[in-house]
């Protein structure tokens, strides 16, 4: 038994006469064990699917099973196993301390006192908020917050964890904290599995076993990230830089990200072959571009993303 | 599990509607609010009156005061998923956790059920000695009332508006375009037909026999019957019934609502202003 299968998953949102298709047949599945990321832009419909697993919205068509237990029918069930953080949300009251909020939490699942005080003391130690303990929840900055959201997660031991975004406006320190936290829980609990949506790459490529990209609804490339690299790895990833502005999606046929940053503009572009540098440096030069720099780049997950949607996550 | 979760939605309840802002706040809604309430009534029905009848205004009184459970009580769950949706955010972390959301409200009623009490107690205190100065008894001896009755009667009352207050938040569930206007209307036609001021015989026959529907009419005839020392079966009997009745409607309409906003995907929509 999969940690989570979702078979042929559709959701349509109807607002006044326009027809949103936010999933179209979405097929995957996610192993016990496993850290599993969905990347996409804002509106790919990654929320969504995130929504329908852990029983905030039924699905139009289709059926989604968390640990055997059908979503739809037996939601109950998955609200055992399952929890859900979401990056950029309050997570408890504001009113109650950190320990407090915690608590809440553990009774609103059932724990026992002892086992609550445990799990809470242990949260506390591993989310290193032991100063801000007795701190009211409002009073903590965005990065601790969010731990805080996390230790809420964690606190009934759920089977399967949802991540929407976990690490969205966090400085780098606490986004390293809370990854590292989630890669050492899925390390020591070989039966738990994190099912994770992120804009950052690098975060999805550092902690992920397998990923998906979701682009418009439909799930476009799903594999490992190793395997999703080596399917650009005929590909060079070249960034130029020239000092004036410039749109282009694409030279001679090779998808192109366009930054602009101060004057300069920025330009990533998949190399089908590393020779037609060559190619980009004459087209560049003879439309009058002042080139400031080249850097050549082994394939990124970006570049993955490039290749299957043509445009970089936040230019959509 | 439910007994935990019901334990801890009085706690966050009683937290929320206490500390929140500061204790005068606090002071303001649990006593002087009520209390001005009360006192406005007895004013009324003082300045009103040419003839000083103790046997009416204690009718009146003893109505207005005890009808602040079902108006603190549905007030208060008028506004919770308003409140736990959008402004504290923890509603769909409270919804995914496996049958909390029903015991969570019937925490937060009896969270309010408790403030309520502390507001009747000091209304009856301050306010009859108040109109005891205008000549105005209470017609309330502490000897004869019939306790049992009387706490039967808060039971079955805050079991009652518990889930009336659920049928709100079956409502708000759906809309967040309501929850300031739904309590304040719900409670309006509950105090116009639930015979708080004057008996519901006064209404027009079909409106009458409405006044009978609802467990707060016999609620506040029960407690007039034990805080008279005597005992009726037949409000009892009635209080029994529509109780039941409104706890079947609430959580058939809270199923309803639930599986609705699930398919409409709104259980975490914040407010669209």
């Amino acid at each position: 038994m999969n940690a989570i299968d979702v078979e042929k998953v559709s959701r349509v949102f109807k607002r006044n006469d326009n027809v949103i298709k936010a999933l179209d047949n979405v097929t995957l599945s996610i192993e016990k064990g496993e850290i599993f990321g969905l990347l996409g832009a804002n509106g790919a419909g990654k929320t969504t699917l995130i929504k329908i697993l852990t029983t905030l919205l039924l699905p139009s068509e289709g059926n989604a099973y968390v640990y055997g237990y059908n979503v739809i029918k037996e939601s109950n069930d998955v609200r055992r196993i399952i929890n859900l953080v979401s990056g950029g949300e309050t997570p408890g009251y504001g009113i109650l301390t950190v320990r407090e909020n915690l608590w809440f939490f553990s009774q609103i699942y059932g724990l026992s006192n002892s086992l609550a005080r445990e799990r809470i003391d242990e949260l506390i130690k591993d989310m290193e908020l032991e100063e801000y303990e007795n701190v009211r929840m409002h009073k903590l900055s965005t990065g601790y917050k969010q731990r805080l959201n996390i230790a809420r997660g964690f606190i009934n031991d759920p089977k399967v964890l949802f991540l929407d975004e976990p690490t969205l406006g966090l400085d780098v320190l606490n986004a390293k904290h809370i990854r590292r936290y989630i890669k050492e829980w899925v390390k020591n609990n070989k039966d738990k599995s994190i099912l994770l949506t992120t804009h950052y790459m690098s975060e999805a490529d550092e902690i992920c076993d397998k990923i998906a990209i979701i682009f418009k609804g439909k799930i476009i490339a799903y594999d490992t990230p190793k395997r999703l690299k080596e399917s650009v790895s005929n590909v060079t990833s070249a960034v130029v830089e020239v000092n004036s502005t410039l749109m282009l999606d694409n030279i001679y046929g090779m998808p192109a990200k366009v930054e602009y940053n101060n004057g300069i503009t920025r330009i990533r572009i998949l190399l089908d072959e590393q020779s037609s540098i060559a190619r980009v440096v004459s087209y560049l030069d003879s439309h009058g571009y002042n080139i400031l720099s080249i850097k050549l780049y082994e394939p990124t997950l970006e570049d993955v993303y490039i290749k299957y949607v043509g445009l970089n996550m936040n230019d959509q | 599990m439910a007994m935990r979760i019901i334990k801890e939605s009085i706690w966050i309840g009683w937290k929320i509607e206490s500390n929140w802002t500061d204790p005068f706040i606090f002071f303001s809604y649990i006593i002087v609010k009520p209390l001005a309430y009360v006192i406005i009534i007895g004013l009324i029905f003082l300045i009103g009156s040419e003839v000083v009848n103790n046997e009416y205004f204690s009718y009146s009184f003893i109505g207005a005061v005890f009808f602040i459970y079902p108006l603190t009580m549905i007030i208060s769950l008028g506004y919770l998923i308003h409140e736990d949706r959008a402004k504290y955010e923890v509603l769909k972390n409270i919804y995914i956790a496996p049958n909390a959301i029903k015991f969570y409200i019937i925490g937060r009623a009896l969270a309010s059920a408790i403030n309520a009490s502390v507001s009747v107690i000091i209304s009856i205190v301050v306010g009859g000695f108040i109109f005891s100065n205008f000549g105005l008894g209470l017609d309330l001896e502490l000897d004869i009332i019939n306790y049992l009755l009387l706490i039967i009667s808060l039971i079955l009352g805050i079991v009652a508006f518990s889930f009336m207050g659920m049928i709100l938040t079956s409502i708000n569930l759906l809309t967040n375009k309501l929850q300031f206007s739904l309590s304040e209307y719900s409670s309006g036609i509950l105090f116009l037909f639930s015979g708080v001021v004057f008996p519901p015989t006064m209404l027009p026959e079909p409106l009458y026999l409405f006044s009978y529907s609802f467990p707060t009419t016999h609620f506040l005839e029960l407690v007039r019957v034990s805080l008279n020392g005597s005992f009726a079966l037949s409000p009892l009997i009635n209080m029994i019934i529509t109780t039941s009745i409104t706890i079947v409607i609430s959580i058939m309409l809270f199923n309803h609502a639930d599986n609705r906003a699930r398919e409409l995907g709104i259980i975490d929509r914040k407010a669209e202003y």
